[in-house]
């Protein structure tokens, strides 16, 4: 339930999606776990919706993981090949991917023609939650070292600002702080509204 | 962070919005928790023991490392099933696969044991013990821990724009502090 006393669709995903922002200290790390996520949440939604109806939910669940786990598989080996140094850093939340909430509950829906249709909304939904993973990287990496790498080399942690956002406590409290300043400027912009 | 720790935070995180009720999806009721959490601490060692051997004995040889996420998948269906036949044995409803709407425990398994597995900590049964009541610990804390917290703020002045969802990721930024201070202070030693 949210704040104002209704179920929100989305809190149940970003639950699933917490792990993620605990991992992700940097855009590197971002990067690759968002590049992860959207291929396991592409392949989950495609497989639903195309596998035959022949098949019972339990079937279509387990085949869509599976596809997922190998798309990610091959999004792995490419990472490995293009920078090895980078698979070995990374690979846990790379492979966490395909295990995530998001990525089980489009699994878990079997498809019909009419979420073929709207397919495109929830591509849309799973770029935009791998959006949130490289943001939350990018806002830690600049909060903890003040700067940002794009190289996907990770940044100089020798050189700190704020290194407790780079904790796992860290996370927490500045999705607690995200969502209050974002309650707080919705509420500003409702007030100018009016 | 040490794979143990890795095991506490994930399971904590994942379990952590449902666990307060902001999903409509929360089906494991409080008395539930422990049975829970002991499931956890069975199905994920063997899982990360029968995972990490797969990926010890037969992917590193091959060089097929990437392939962990297909067998480690292989593996939690398998054990599910072989949990749901136990369970139907014994004259109980099994666990639903389908979705991760019908039951919040197979989440935390599949946190738990990817990050274990991926850890690669399987040579050590004892570090993987210690994962499982990490791990478990987590789902504890994302339960118990947090219904009081939450239930002591009901009675604190908090400032408007904490209200809600902010000053309970709060509260647990302050729980996995505290857990940051125990691995820091005992767990990064036998990891």
């Amino acid at each position: 339930m949210n704040d104002t006393g209704r179920y929100s669709p989305f809190l149940p995903l970003l639950a699933g999606l917490v792990p993620f922002y605990i991992m992700v200290t940097s855009t590197a790390g971002g990067l690759m776990a968002s590049g992860g996520f959207l291929i396991a949440y592409t392949i989950a939604f495609i497989s639903t919706s195309y596998l035959p109806s022949s098949f019972n939910k339990s079937m279509i669940f387990v085949a869509s993981i599976l596809f997922s786990t190998i798309g990610v598989s091959l999004f792995a080996s490419l990472v490995r090949v293009i920078n090895p140094f980078l698979y070995e850093r990374f690979s846990p939340v790379i492979f966490m991917a395909c295990f995530s909430a998001p990525v089980y509950q489009v699994a878990g829906i079997p498809g019909t023609g009419f979420d073929r249709d709207r397919g495109w909304e929830q591509l849309a939904h799973g770029l935009g939650f791998s959006l949130t993973i490289v943001a939350i990287g990018l806002l830690r990496e600049v909060i903890t070292t003040g700067s940002v790498m794009i190289t996907l080399v990770p940044a100089d942690q020798s050189r700190t600002i704020l290194a407790f956002f780079a904790q796992p406590s860290g996370a927490f409290i500045l999705l607690a702080m995200i969502l209050a300043a974002g309650r707080t400027a919705a509420r500003i912009l409702k007030r100018s509204t009016v | 962070m040490s794979e143990i720790g890795l095991a506490f935070y994930l399971v904590f995180g994942g379990n952590l919005l449902l666990e307060w009720g902001l999903s409509e999806y929360r089906t494991v009721g409080p008395g539930r928790n422990l049975q829970n959490a002991v499931l956890i601490i069975v199905v994920s060692v063997l899982s990360t023991l029968i995972a990490g051997l797969i990926f010890r004995l037969v992917l590193t040889p091959l060089g097929l490392e990437t392939l962990m996420p297909v067998i480690f998948a292989m593996i939690l269906f398998g054990l599910h099933s072989v949990l749901n036949f136990l369970a139907r044995f014994k004259g109980k409803t099994g666990m639903p696969l389908s979705g991760f709407s019908d039951n919040i425990l197979p989440i935390s398994l599949v946190l738990y044991a990817a990050a274990m597995s991926t850890a690669r900590i399987v040579g050590s049964p004892s570090l993987l013990l210690l994962g499982g009541l990490a791990a478990a610990l987590g789902y504890l804390a994302a339960g118990v821990l947090l219904d009081e917290i939450v239930e002591r703020l009901s009675l604190e002045p908090v400032p408007e724009a904490f209200k809600g969802s902010p000053i309970r990721f709060m509260s647990a930024g302050l729980i996995a502090l505290v857990f940051t201070g125990i691995e820091a202070a005992f767990l990064i030693k036998i990891s």
